[in-house]
């Protein structure tokens, strides 16, 4: 390794900014610490800063607002702390630009994974792989919400989905009429959601198949390809 | 009986109305039709009548040679002619009852001494009137009366009189139907005015969930309902903002909660002694998810989600393999899809709910949904484990509710887990309804209308 990535922490109360900085400080990071916005803002500028952990709800200018600030200006990756758990916040903080987000309180073992994750995908090109979970996409008579983690067939019919059958499907969705692996899904569906992903690719395939084909047996949209893995044999449209 | 009457405003206002006002006019038109009846004869009977006295009491007093010639000099616009016979038969002719009281009246009005009198109308044309224009002759009538003097002889006449009109009677009972008809008529008119802004206060009543787009209503109607409807919506919006207001306390205090509670779990990795660290963060994790409980009991009522149409098989299954992913046994009976208008994120929580019971009393989880019938679908979840005693089953979805042996605080959670169920339940105009299982273990079966 050769240096020490550095993290800007962005937390109005000290009881977390404090012992946050020391348990990441200990686990092999550099950390600077801002208590508003603006303080955030002048680190940001002075220092060469690798990950920005923010806090949503601030006195001031809050983490969104700061997000989109931070967003505008580069690739910079950020993860929000949330102390709301309402679905319309997480959707919002993706939406503005964040890579990931925790909710309060965090075990900060996982907020760690976390952000390594985060910083391993930055450093693998940046923003182009991180899968915007906020677009929806059009393949076949399917409509897939990333926002809601859905299926909407053609009379309207909501198809909530798992962890793994989004991820995956997801996956595909972004690399459409390509053969995949099943390392390359693993890879690709990866990040967000570490710990339900264990269970192996073809299980999720079947299930995902026999959620989204007419006929199980023989399927159309998600074709095995002899010896290299699977594709989606359909044209993608990005909504 | 009582089924039959009206219930609505509209209805039980025309009942009564219509009622009385039939009694009334029923009244009011027999006592006009009595009284044309009689103002009738005054005018058009009382001349000829008083004429027919005048000549039999100068008949009476006359000698009898000289009668012949003194009924001659009185015919005109009528016939005087003496008989021993009366001209009406005592039945033949259908005799006119009013007529004769009044002439026997008269009689004894003018000192005429009469045996018997006797009268009747007809509306035969006397054949000396024949060669008359027929729009005279349909105006008037034949007055025939008939005396029977203190000698025995009869005095006889028939008299041109004004014809009665026939359609006096029909008349008076148009006007008075009609009049029936427009009072009842402005009657039904003004309690529909009423009734209208009712029905809509009624609907918006119902409509009201407590979002904060409370619903308005148009004040409209009479003044004593239009302030009824403006105090209606100011209560409507004073209800939503307490609402609005004890959510953003909610809010707040989850806020404020979760800070220390965060604080407490990053301070808690330091601990050294593993087993203490392990309880500690098993600790805060159980207060967070009190917490959580909480809040989501709390904002249920009022979940600000939208429904839409969502395929619950899918929404269950994908619960259920979330479950799988953590290492839990949980099957899913993956039949039909059931389709149902909900809010996902709600139901997701109630399954989540049930699931997580049955997986931890009972080590593991079966799960199916199916059509319930009667336009609903049912989502059970089941398990093997110890169940509930009968007498318990009714209290355990009330709020920190807990059973005293086998489920006990033991095994953790916030005592909200049933009830969160049940409110989601509520919310979607459903139900939980749970039952031990033959064989042991217990059933949960949340039945959500499909619309």
């Amino acid at each position: 390794m050769t240096e020490e990535p550095h993290i800007l922490l962005v937390d109005d109360e000290r009881d977390i900014r404090d012992p946050l900085a020391a348990y990441l400080s200990r686990n092999g990071f550099r950390v600077s610490k801002a208590e508003n916005a603006a303080a955030a803002r002048q680190l940001l500028a002075a220092k060469n800063i690798d990950l920005v952990l923010l806090d949503v709800m601030m006195p001031g200018e809050d983490g969104l607002s700061l997000t989109g600030h931070i967003r505008a200006a580069g690739v910079m990756p950020i993860i929000l702390l949330t102390a709301r758990t309402e679905e319309t916040d997480r959707v919002v903080g993706l939406e503005i630009g964040a890579d990931d987000y925790v909710t309060k309180p965090f075990s900060p073992r996982e907020l760690l994974a976390r952000i390594k994750a985060v910083l391993r995908r930055a450093a693998n090109g940046g923003g182009e792989v991180r899968a915007p979970e906020t677009e929806n996409y059009v393949f076949g008579p399917w409509l897939l919400k990333t926002g809601e983690r859905e299926l909407v067939d053609e009379s309207g019919v909501a198809i909530p989905l798992s962890t793994g059958e989004f991820n995956l499907i997801l996956a595909f969705v972004t690399h459409p009429r390509r053969v995949l692996s099943r390392d390359q899904l693993l890879d690709y569906s990866q990040g967000r959601e570490l710990a339900a992903f264990e269970r192996s690719i073809d299980n999720h395939i079947s299930r995902l198949r026999k959620k989204i084909e007419k006929d199980n047996s023989d399927p159309k949209l998600i074709k095995t390809v002899w010896g290299g893995g699977y594709m989606l044999a359909a044209d993608v449209r990005r909504l | 009986m009582r089924r039959f009457l009206p219930r609505s405003l509209v209805g039980q206002i025309a009942l009564v109305m219509g009622l009385a006002l039939l009694v009334a006019q029923a009244v009011n038109f027999y006592l006009i039709l009595n009284d044309r009846q009689m103002l009738s004869l005054a005018q058009n009977e009382g001349p000829a009548i008083t004429r027919f006295v005048n000549v039999a009491l100068e008949v009476a007093a006359a000698a009898p040679a000289e009668r012949e010639a003194l009924l001659r000099a009185r015919d005109g616009r009528g016939r005087f002619f003496l008989a021993s016979n009366s001209l009406i038969g005592a039945a033949s002719t259908p005799r006119d009852a009013r007529v004769e009281s009044r002439l026997r009246q008269a009689a004894a009005d003018n000192g005429l001494r009469i045996r018997n009198g006797r009268a009747a109308i007809s509306e035969r044309v006397p054949d000396f009137l024949r060669k008359r224009p027929e729009r005279v002759s349909r105006q008037i009538q034949l007055l025939l009366m008939s005396v029977q003097l203190e000698d025995g002889s009869w005095l006889n006449a028939r008299l041109i009189t004004p014809r009665r009109d026939p359609w006096l009677a029909a008349r008076l009972a148009f006007a008075t139907f009609l009049l029936y008809a427009i009072v009842l008529g402005a009657m039904i008119l003004i309690a529909r005015r009423l009734a209208r802004p009712l029905r809509d206060l009624t609907a918006a009543a119902r409509r009201f969930e407590g979002r904060s787009e409370a619903p308005t209503v148009e004040p409209r109607g009479p003044a004593d309902l239009r302030h009824a409807i403006e105090a209606f919506n100011d209560m409507n919006h004073r209800l939503a903002a307490l609402l609005d207001e004890k959510d953003r306390m909610l809010g707040a205090i989850g806020h404020d909660l979760r800070t220390p509670l965060a604080s407490l779990r990053i301070r808690a990795e330091n601990v050294e002694a593993d087993e203490e660290r392990q309880r500690m963060i098993a600790t805060i994790e159980e207060m967070t998810t009190m917490l959580d409980d909480t809040l989501v009991l709390a904002r249920t009522g009022r979940a600000r989600e939208p429904a839409r149409a969502i395929d619950v098989t899918a929404l269950a299954d994908a619960v259920a393999e979330e479950f799988r992913g953590l290492g839990h046994s949980v099957t899913m009976d993956n039949g039909s899809r059931q389709v149902a208008c909900i809010r996902p994120n709600l139901l997701r929580r109630a399954v989540r709910n049930l699931i997580d019971n049955a997986v931890k009393y009972g080590g593991s989880a079966e799960v199916a949904v199916r059509d319930g019938g009667g336009e609903r679908v049912v989502i059970e979840v089941a398990d093997r484990g110890p169940g509930i005693p009968d007498l318990e089953l009714a209290n355990v979805s009330e709020p920190f509710y807990r059973l005293e042996a086998s489920r006990n605080r033991e095994t953790g959670g916030s005592g909200l887990g049933l009830t969160i169920v049940r409110a989601v339940a509520v919310n979607h105009g459903g139900e939980l309804k749970l039952e031990n299982r033959p064989g042991g273990g217990l059933s949960a079966r949340l039945l959500i209308p499909r619309s």
